[in-house]
Order: C-alpha cells, then structure tokens, then sequence
C-alpha cells in the first residue's frame, strides 16, 4: 500500500524507512506544521533523529559529531494531520508497494 | 513626489479583516434590513427575506476567530446565516411561484447592502474557517503523483462506503419519514442554486482548466434544458416530499453545519485566489457524491416512499464522469502547470471540504437525536424543576421571565449553555425543529439542551414564561 493511517499525538516525531530508495524520513507534527525531512546525515547517513545537543545548543550527529544545519525537504512521503482525531496519513509518492517500515519515536 | 505614494486616506487606510471595526460596521449595516428583522412565521414568507435575528448581532464578537470548541455556538450559527445572506448578493434571485416584490428586490440588491456584504464576508469567513489551519496540517511538498495516489485510494475507498450518518440518523430516528424531509432541508442551501458557487469560475481567462470546468457547469446546469438543471431536479424532488420548493422557505431550520458547508464553497469560488482549494473541493464532492447520492436515494426513499429520485439517480450517473473530468481536466493540468504550490492547496481544498461536510453530518446528526428526544426532555424538566427553582431562588443561577402576547415567535436559535423553559400561564408551541414541536401549558416544560436549534410561538393571548440558565444538565439529575 501507498498509504498508511496511524494514530499519532501532537508533537511526536515519526520514523518512516524507505529500503529501496536507501532513505530515511522524519515526519513532524508541530503546532502549526508537518514537515517530511530526511533523516540521513549529510556526512555518512547518520540517524539525525539520534543527535543530541551540544553546549552551545548545536545539533550534532551521534556518528562524527558534525553539526547538522538546515532540515533537508523531501517529497518522497506526503502527510495529512487531523489534530481533533490525531491521526496522521503518509502517502507514499512513486505509489510502491515494497515494505516501508514506519515507527514512532520516543520524545 | 514619490510614485509609489498613493494613499490619502480620509478615514480608512486598512480595507483588511484586521480592521475590526470597520468590518463589524460593515456586518452590522448589512444585517440593518427589514428583510432579516424578527417576523411570525416560522417558515419564510417574503421570497427576499432571511430571518438573521439582527438585533442580536451587535453583542457578538466575531473578531477572534472561532475555536473548534466553539464551533457549534450560537455566535457560529449567527456567523454562518449572515455569511450565507451576504453571499446571495451574488446570486440573481427571481421568484416563479413566489409574488413578486419590487420593493424587497431593491432592497436585497441596493449597492450599500452588496458593499457591506463585500466588506463583511472575507471577514466572517476568518472568523468561521481560521480553524481549519490547526484542525488539518499538512506537509508542503506535495506533487502530482502522490496526490494521484491519494485520490485514487479515496476514490476507490468511497466507491465501498455503505452508509452515512446522516443516512443511519434517518433510519434510525423515532419518525424517519420527519427526519427524511429534515435531511432534504439541509440540502437545499446548497442544491436549490447547485452551481452557482462552481458558475463563478466561467469567467476570467485561465486556458484549458476553465474549459475542463465549463464542460461540468454544463452538466449541472442541464445542458440549457431547465427540466434538467440539478437545482430543478432537486426542487422536484422536495415537491414529491410535500416540501415547498422555493428557496430558501426551511431558512430557519437550516443546521449550523448545513450553512457552514454551503459557505465554504461559497468561500473558495468568490474569492478566486482559492481556485486550486476549490478544485481539489470540487474533485472531492464530484468522487464522493457518487456513493452519497446512493446512498441518500436509498435510506430517502424507505422513508417516503413517493420520493421523486431523479435527481440522486441523475448524481449516480454523471458524477462517476464528473470526477474523472475533475482529475483529468483540473487537478492534473492544475498541478503539471502551476506545481507545488497547486498541489498543496488542493488536497487543503480536498481536506477541508471533507472536514466541514463530517461536521454538518454529525450536526444533523445531533439535531436528529434532540428532536427524537422530546418527550424525554420534558420528564428531566418535571424531574428537576424543583431544584432548579430553589436554585434560582437562593441566587445560584439566573433566570429571565417573559411575557409575550400571541402569534409571537422566537426566532429559531441555539443556547451554549443547557436551559429550561417552564411556562407559566398561557401556552407554547414550542419548536423543537424542523416539523417538531411540543405544546407546553402553565406548569408545563421542557429542557433546552445546548447548541441545539429551537424556536417558540405563542398561541395563547399571552404567555408568560421562564427560562432558567442551568449551565450543565447533568449537575441537576
Ligand atoms: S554521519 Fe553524521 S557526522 Fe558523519
Ligand atoms: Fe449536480
Ligand atoms: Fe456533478
Ligand atoms: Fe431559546
């Protein structure tokens, strides 16, 4: 299937795993938006959505420590956010019934 | 002299919904019409007229825009039926049947009505529809193909829905035959000048899209043949159901929800930067229709059985060509030409009207349900009557007494907050909705459930009654 419903609370971050194209994608649901952004590290592929802050309040990635600047925009996954039902669509663009495993990330 | 220095303002410089005061001007002049003023007929007599209770108006506050809470609130309804009146200044209303009335068509065209209308619609639609940017977020990056992918699994998803609310509402209601009249009711602000909203975007200068549209406003009007028109085939249909077919007679039971779908379209045909919301809107009602009209045909005609049904059969029909059209002519060539940007308004286009038609579904839904539980209503007021007046009594709650004379009606309305109507003397016809009421005597009542549409008629000499604001009828059982 191209599609995927999940239930999915305001603020969470989901993790949604592309095997075939080799790509990773967070999707977050913000207050006011829902951004598709890729989860791979520029450097190496590192998983952004493992990095944690530094001192001076820099991202950096957990596998070489570089800084991680701007969120990079994918179209590979498409979504809809219904906040009263919190429930989240992800419409898969290429329509590719291959596995696209998908999980929720713990704050 | 700078040429970009235009301005000289007089007295306004900011023609924004930020300029509240010029807006709520603007909404008040329009609603100041003795075509809205408060009358005594519970159904709508002068063709022109729309009963908005505009004397209640000026203690609204429309300008933060409404929460999804409050969606449901008298000042919603208010909003809603104001927004709907101002939109028909668009609209060329000629009665058939109806006398005509040289005096009121004046009035309802008269230039300073459209200019407040135009002034106060952009307005009341920030007010009505702001809240849909929170209810549904979505992602920026949206494209053609998996739009396609989108809406092909809706399309194949609805092809395989079974039934609506709206439908189970019908069968399942106390009077199904009552509830069957009440549905087609609240679908006729919208299919008694069906297309006239889509009939905005024949004008202008857009290329093959407006083609591709035109090809379906043909459709809906009935290819020049008026036997044919979607809007008569609807008012056939409300003549097999013994309903009076003039628009908009049932004005005063049209539901919150009914007006507030009827003026989101509205919305995105008048003000033509929505175009790309509107096709994704149109692409959703001419696919989902398809399955709605059957289903409606259904549960309708069970209900009553004399139903003319042609205009369902006619959407059964067309619309399957209709929804292809609206793909292959609108939204593909709409997202290959104009991109992203296209893309993302139409599914917002797409989500919202889906939104918005789930809200007035349940809204009938619930309305459904309080008329079905009259009788029930006044065992709870007989239940709590005592309390609640020792209540009143000691100060806890306020009350307001009225003593009206017959023939006097009250327009119909919503409360937000639970209430009981115990009469005093006299007697009431109390309206519990469309084709719905209760006969209540001296020490008779009932309770007003909140955010449900009633009215009241007198029918004694005078009546003198109470309302009590109980708030939450659950702390009194
Ligand atoms: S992979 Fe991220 S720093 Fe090397
Ligand atoms: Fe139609
Ligand atoms: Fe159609
Ligand atoms: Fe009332």
């Amino acid at each position: 299937m191209a599609l995927k419903t999940l239930r999915m609370e305001e603020g969470a971050r989901i993790l949604v795993e592309l095997p075939h194209e080799k790509s990773r994608l967070l999707v977050h649901v913000r207050e006011n938006s829902l951004s598709v952004t890729s989860d791979m590290c520029r450097h190496r592929s590192g998983p952004i959505h493992l990095c944690y802050t530094d001192a001076a309040g820099h991202r950096r990635c957990p596998w070489h420590d570089r800084r991680i600047t701007a969120e990079e925009r994918r179209d590979d996954v498409c979504a809809v956010y219904w906040s009263q039902r919190q429930m989240l669509l992800l419409v898969r663009r290429d329509g590719d019934a291959t596995p696209w495993p998908v999980r929720k990330l713990t704050p | 002299m700078s040429k970009s220095e235009i301005l000289d303002p007089r007295v306004t410089r900011d023609f924004s919904t930020s300029n509240h005061d010029l807006c709520r001007d603007a909404v008040l002049a329009f609603c100041d019409s003795p075509l809205y003023h408060d009358n005594e007929h519970r159904y709508e007599e002068n063709y022109y007229g729309r009963r908005l209770r505009p004397h209640v108006a000026k203690h609204l506050d429309f300008s933060q825009p409404l929460t999804t809470e409050r969606l449901a609130s008298y000042e919603a309804l208010s909003a809603n039926r104001i927004l709907f009146a101002m939109n028909e200044v668009d609209f060329l209303m000629l009665p058939g049947e109806a006398p005509w009335e040289e005096a009121e068509f004046q009035a309802a065209y008269a230039e300073s009505h459209a200019a407040a209308a135009h002034v106060g619609m952009p307005y009341l639609e920030r007010f009505l529809f702001s809240l849909l940017e929170k209810e549904i977020r979505l992602s920026d990056n949206w494209s053609l193909p998996a739009v396609e992918e989108y809406f092909r699994s809706y399309a194949t998803e609805s092809r395989e829905v079974s039934s609506l609310p709206s439908a189970e509402a019908i069968r399942s209601s106390g009077s199904p035959a009552t509830a069957a009249r009440d549905w087609l009711v609240q679908l006729a602000p919208d299919f008694l000048i069906e297309s006239s909203p889509m009939a905005r975007y024949a004008s202008g200068n857009y290329g093959r899209l407006s083609s591709s549209l035109f090809k379906i406003i043909i459709d809906e009007l009935g290819y020049g043949d008026f036997e044919r028109k979607h809007s008569t085939l609807f008012e056939n249909t409300m003549r097999s159901a013994e309903l009076n077919s003039v628009p908009h007679r049932y004005w005063q039971y049209y539901l919150n929800g009914s007006l507030m779908l009827a003026n989101y379209y509205n919305r995105i045909t008048r003000n033509r930067k929505y175009v790309f919301r509107y096709i994704g809107a149109i692409y959703l009602a001419e696919t989902g229709f398809i399955t709605s009209c059957r289903i409606w045909r259904d549960v309708l005609k069970e209900a009553l059985p004399d139903l003319d049904t042609r205009y369902f059969d006619e959407h059964c029909h067309i619309d399957i060509d209709h929804s292809r059209m609206a793909f292959d002519g609108l939204v593909r060539p709409a997202i290959e030409t104009y991109g992203i940007f296209a893309a993302n308004e139409i599914v917002r286009g797409f989500e919202e009207a889906c939104w918005i038609g789930e809200f007035a579904e349940q809204d009938f839904v619930r309305q459904t349900c309080w008329k079905d539980s009259a009788e029930r209503n006044q065992d709870r007021y007989r239940q709590i009557f005592d309390k609640v007046h020792r209540a009143w009594e000691t100060g806890e709650i306020t009350r307001d007494c009225l003593d009206e004379p017959k023939g006097e009606l009250s327009i119909t309305h919503t409360h937000d907050g639970d209430e009981l109507c115990h009469v005093v003397s006299g007697e009431m016809e109390f309206l519990n909705g469309f084709e719905c009421s209760t006969t209540l005597r001296g020490d008779q009542g009932i309770i007003i459930e909140h955010n449900r549409l009633h009215g009241a008629l007198i029918h004694s000499e005078r009546c003198m009654y109470e309302i009590y604001n109980i708030g939450d009828l659950n702390r009194w059982l």
